[in-house]
């Protein structure tokens, strides 16, 4: 099945599903992305971009029981598929690959600054 | 736990805000991401953070679900566009050829009328007036009016301006007779005029005992002078004064005389008696002061202006006579052109009714037959705003093309307008005559335009929608066929259509009285011109009668000259001069038993004995001119047509007599001795004036004209070599044509007929459009109908006839309303049509019939189509 490249949003919402053992809710991974990239998301553009790759094959989801937390409202959780997987990787060797040689002009440069 | 979660205020606004497939979970997110900071930072925080998101989150969405919506909108109205090219295309055409066409006529009236000077506030520059209830309006003042009103009237400035005319003599060529602005030298500042060489008048220049000075106007200057800056500083002698130069108006400015631009301006007081002559005022108010308030200010100056001493009788408040102040360009163009303007405003308002009724029209008919469509996307679920956002997306589609192509029309035809009034007008125009695309009129033309299309479409979808869509479908297409308001819109087209081509037919009528009056005389071949006397060295009568004798004898024994005239007035003109007054009181023996003044005021006009040879008019009776050609002192006259008729309508009038008074002085009684047609003595104004001949050698005027027929276009310079060698000092002025005098008269009768008759027949088409319009869309909803009425046998001629029936009623009282329209706009206007009647029941009913007669055609070609229905196909169809 012909996946198409990766976004960015969707390249880091798939490494932070990663991060969290391939198996997240939608405020997990928002918290995730929020603590380790700095990245500001509504729940709302989570979810819409999360279906767009579920519908690509990228990640599965199911429902989990409610909580109190959550008003009495149920969950959804997303899984990161093996295609989702290879998808990514595929995507971030092609950052790495391009990055390679430039971590020092990055980190002394526009990174400090 | 309920303390832990976000208020229920804030829980039911997020439940309302936020919408969407994933709303749930959004929800449960929130409340996640509550609890979260709730237990890190606190309640209120928690709370005023959970309010931000659900804010953000329901403002996201709203943007996406815009944008999304928007595109998808668009594209349907492309779609609409691409699949019925034809009703959007005639939609931007008609509203395109109505809105150029407004644009223009309003443009062309601004350009005339309504601009104003150019200055940097022309809403600042007035006119004063007196106005006496009895007297009516006299706008004339003396340099000691000026005085007063630059005393009391707070004013920022004012001045006097006047035209006149003079005998130029300096080294460069022959005397000259030049047109003379005499004004206060504030005038230049008050129009904000530049010198293009040395400089303008000053105030020191006009007082009286000033060396005398004149600024030449741009024209004259290159003109005359070759554009030599060297001329100023040179002394010119005007009617025998000496006079310097001491600058040359900028190009391109005529202050006040569009026509023939003026040639030397000269400062008030310094050049005539200031106390003999009257100017007029223009004044500059104060800033933030209008005409009322200024009116208001010199209100209790009226008597001191009009020269009673205070406490004398009328000076009191009560006084008849005030002063006021009106703007200044509308003051200076008087009635006629005021008539003009309000036709001219008049015709684009009732082209743009024209227009956007059949813009109206057309979209009314397309949202119509679109209801069924409109009832299955509702049914399947389509929301109301967005079906109706679709319609107004599709209908600004033509608005846009439609005021795009309107403004491109407007602006090349106020282009073509401004070239033609600058050819006819010899070059350049009035200072404040420009022609060009105005801004704000286009943009209220276009706000009216989105709002004939846009609105007409959601208004229609308004109501299409409130319809049960269940019903529609049902239904289907099938209409009562009474479409009451396309109908009335048909009546108001063929309404405005009427009153322009009433105005067009008048305009046609005109032109061809033009084209096919006889004159009652020859012009072809007539050169003319006229030679002014100087007072001083022409004092007496026998000086002037012996320089008009030697002038005439002179002329005639030109090579190539058949006869010559001499006339103080040759057909069609008025030169007046002022010794010789082109109306005087006539008695005639035996019919007026009046005082002297009471007795009628006539036309005289002193001519020389082969001044009807001349111009080949035959003289009606009599004609023993025997003793004129003699110039014998015996008193003889001759009598024109309408002066024949009034006096004497049953019997001859060779061998009555009349006398001629002036000035409460009898003349000798004279004996008449022809008959003469009517010759125009009142120029072109359409009436036959009474009026007499006398031999000019009786009357000696101080000026003449003269006409020589024969020896072509050279004739001019040997005029001038002959007034030369019997008296060096005169000018000859104005030669030309008597052919081109009578162009130049009759001109404003045909300049703008093409103008009318264009608007006509644009009127005309829209009108057509519109009823072809109403009248298709009426017959498409019977064509069911019509195919059951033919299957049983129903003649299909009553078909047509029935089809037609709709446009019938509504063109009837249409054009009725629109020639009662059209009369009402043409009141006044008839001095701009020659010999036309607007009430003839000639033009009324020709124009009525052309009217109908469109109307029914535009309505034959659909019902014709409906006539030739088949039952099986239209059956089928259905």
């Amino acid at each position: 099945m012909a996946t198409g490249r990766l976004g960015e949003l969707e390249q880091l919402l798939l490494m932070a599903l990663l991060r969290l053992d391939g198996e997240a809710s939608g405020v997990r991974l928002r918290q995730e992305l929020q603590d380790r990239a700095d990245r500001s998301v509504l729940p709302g553009a989570v979810y819409t971009v999360m279906e767009r790759m579920a519908g690509r094959g990228l990640v599965t989801s199911f429902t989990a029981d409610a909580t109190p937390q959550r008003g009495g409202r149920r969950r959804k959780v997303y899984r990161l598929s093996s295609q989702g997987e290879r998808e990514l990787a595929r995507s971030y060797r092609q950052v790495h690959r391009l990055a390679e040689g430039l971590t020092e002009r990055l980190v002394d440069g526009a990174l400090d600054r | 736990m309920s303390c832990s979660r976000p208020p229920a205020w804030l829980r039911r606004l997020a439940e309302t805000l936020v919408r969407g497939p994933h709303r749930e979970w959004i929800l449960g997110d929130l409340e996640e991401m509550h609890a979260a900071r709730l237990r890190n930072a606190g309640r209120l925080q928690a709370h005023a953070s959970y309010a931000g998101w659900v804010t953000r989150t329901a403002l996201a969405r709203a943007r996406s679900a815009a944008a999304s919506g928007a595109r998808g909108d668009l594209r349907t109205a492309f779609r609409q566009l691409r699949f019925h090219p034809r009703v959007y295309l005639l939609g931007a055409g008609i509203l395109a050829v109505g809105l150029g066409v407004t644009t223009f006529v309003w443009g062309v009236q601004y350009g005339a009328f309504g601009r104003g000077l150019p200055v940097s506030e022309p809403d600042r520059m007035l006119a004063l007036e007196t106005v006496d209830r009895d007297a009516g309006i006299d706008p004339f003042f003396s340099p000691r009016d000026l005085e007063l009103v630059s005393d009391r009237g707070q004013l920022d400035g004012a001045g006097l301006w006047g035209n006149a005319s003079a005998t130029l003599h300096d080294e460069e060529g022959p005397p000259e007779r030049a047109r003379v602005l005499e004004l206060s030298p504030s005038v230049f500042g008050l129009l904000e005029a530049r010198p293009a060489v040395g400089r303008l008048l000053a105030p020191e220049d006009g007082d009286a005992e000033a060396a005398p000075v004149v600024v030449l106007g741009h024209r004259f200057w290159v003109r005359r002078y070759g554009g030599d800056p060297e001329v100023v500083g040179r002394t010119l002698r005007i009617d025998g004064r000496p006079v310097q130069v001491v600058g040359v108006l900028s190009e391109g400015r005529s202050l006040f005389d569009g026509q023939r631009y003026e040639q030397l301006y000269l400062p008030v007081g310094a050049w005539t008696d200031p106390v003999a002559r009257r100017y007029r005022m223009i004044i500059r108010s104060p800033t933030g002061v209008g005409a009322t308030a200024v009116s208001d200010r010199l209100a209790a100056l009226g008597p001191a202006l009009s020269g009673l001493p205070p406490g004398a009788e009328g000076s009191g408040p009560e006084s008849a006579l005030r002063v006021r102040a009106v703007p200044f360009a509308g003051s200076f163009r008087g009635d006629l052109t005021s008539v003009y303007s309000r036709v001219l405003t008049f015709l684009g308002i009732l082209l743009f009714v024209l227009s956007v009724a059949n813009v109206t029209n057309l979209f009314l008919v397309r949202a119509m037959t679109r209801s069924r469509e409109m009832a299955v996307r509702k049914a399947s679920g389509a929301g109301g705003l967005r079906i109706l956002r679709q319609l107004a997306l599709e209908a600004a589609f033509p608005a846009a093309l439609g005021i795009l192509g309107g403004g491109l029309l407007a602006s090349a035809g106020l282009r073509w307008y401004q070239r033609a009034q600058e050819l006819s007008a010899g070059g350049q125009l009035v200072t404040w005559e420009e022609y060009r695309l105005t801004l704000p009129h286009l943009g209220i033309l276009a706000a009216a335009a989105v709002a004939s299309t846009v609105v007409v479409s959601v208004v229609v979808g308004m109501v299409e929608l409130r319809r049960s869509h269940a019903a529609v479908l049902r239904s289907g297409r099938r209409g009562t066929g009474r479409f009451r308001l396309g109908r009335a819109l048909v009546g108001l087209e063929v309404a405005a259509a009427g009153a322009l081509a009433l105005l067009a037919g008048l305009m046609v009528r005109s032109a061809w009285n033009l084209r096919a009056n006889d004159w009652g005389f020859a012009m072809d071949g007539v050169t003319t011109g006229h030679v002014v006397l100087d007072s001083a060295r022409y004092a007496t009568r026998e000086a002037r009668a012996g320089f008009w004798g030697a002038l005439a004898r002179d002329l005639e024994n030109l090579a190539g000259a058949e006869s010559v005239a001499l006339a103080t007035q040759l057909p069609m003109t008025r030169y007046g001069g002022p010794t010789w007054e082109e109306s005087r009181r006539i008695e005639v023996e035996g019919r007026t038993s009046l005082n002297a003044g009471e007795l009628p005021v006539h036309y005289v006009d002193a001519v020389s004995a082969r001044f009807f040879v001349t111009f080949r008019t035959d003289l009606a009776s009599g004609a023993d001119l025997l003793p004129w050609r003699e110039g014998a002192a015996r008193p003889v006259v001759v009598v024109n047509r309408p002066f024949a008729d009034r006096y004497f309508p049953d019997e001859d009038p060779v061998g009555r007599r009349i006398r001629i008074w002036l000035e409460g002085e009898a003349g000798p009684w004279r004996t008449v001795v022809g008959v003469a047609p009517d010759l125009w003595m009142d120029a072109d104004e359409d009436q036959r004036p009474e009026g007499v001949y006398v031999p000019i050698d009786q009357a000696a005027p101080l000026e003449a004209s003269f006409a020589i027929r024969g020896g072509g276009g050279g004739m001019a310079d040997q005029v001038r070599r002959v007034v030369a060698a019997l008296d060096p000092e005169l000018p000859v002025v104005d030669v030309r044509g008597m052919d081109d005098i009578v162009q130049g008269l009759t001109s404003r009768y045909g300049r703008d007929a093409p103008l009318f008759i264009s608007l006509g027949v644009a009127a005309l088409l829209l009108a057509l459009v519109g009823t072809y319009v109403v009248v298709s869309y009426l017959a498409s909803l019977r064509m069911a109908e019509y195919g059951i009425r033919v299957a049983l046998g129903a003649h299909r001629g009553g078909l047509v006839v029935r089809s037609m029936r709709a446009a019938v009623s509504p063109a009837l009282w249409g054009g009725v309303v629109g020639l009662a329209v059209g009369l009402w706009i043409v009141r006044g206007f008839a001095r701009f049509m020659f010999q036309v009647d607007p009430w003839s029941p000639g033009v009324a009913a020709s124009v009525l019939l052309l009217v109908l007669g469109t109307t029914a055609w535009a309505a034959l070609v659909p019902a014709l189509r409906a006539g030739r229905a088949d039952p099986r196909e239209l059956l089928r169809v259905e």
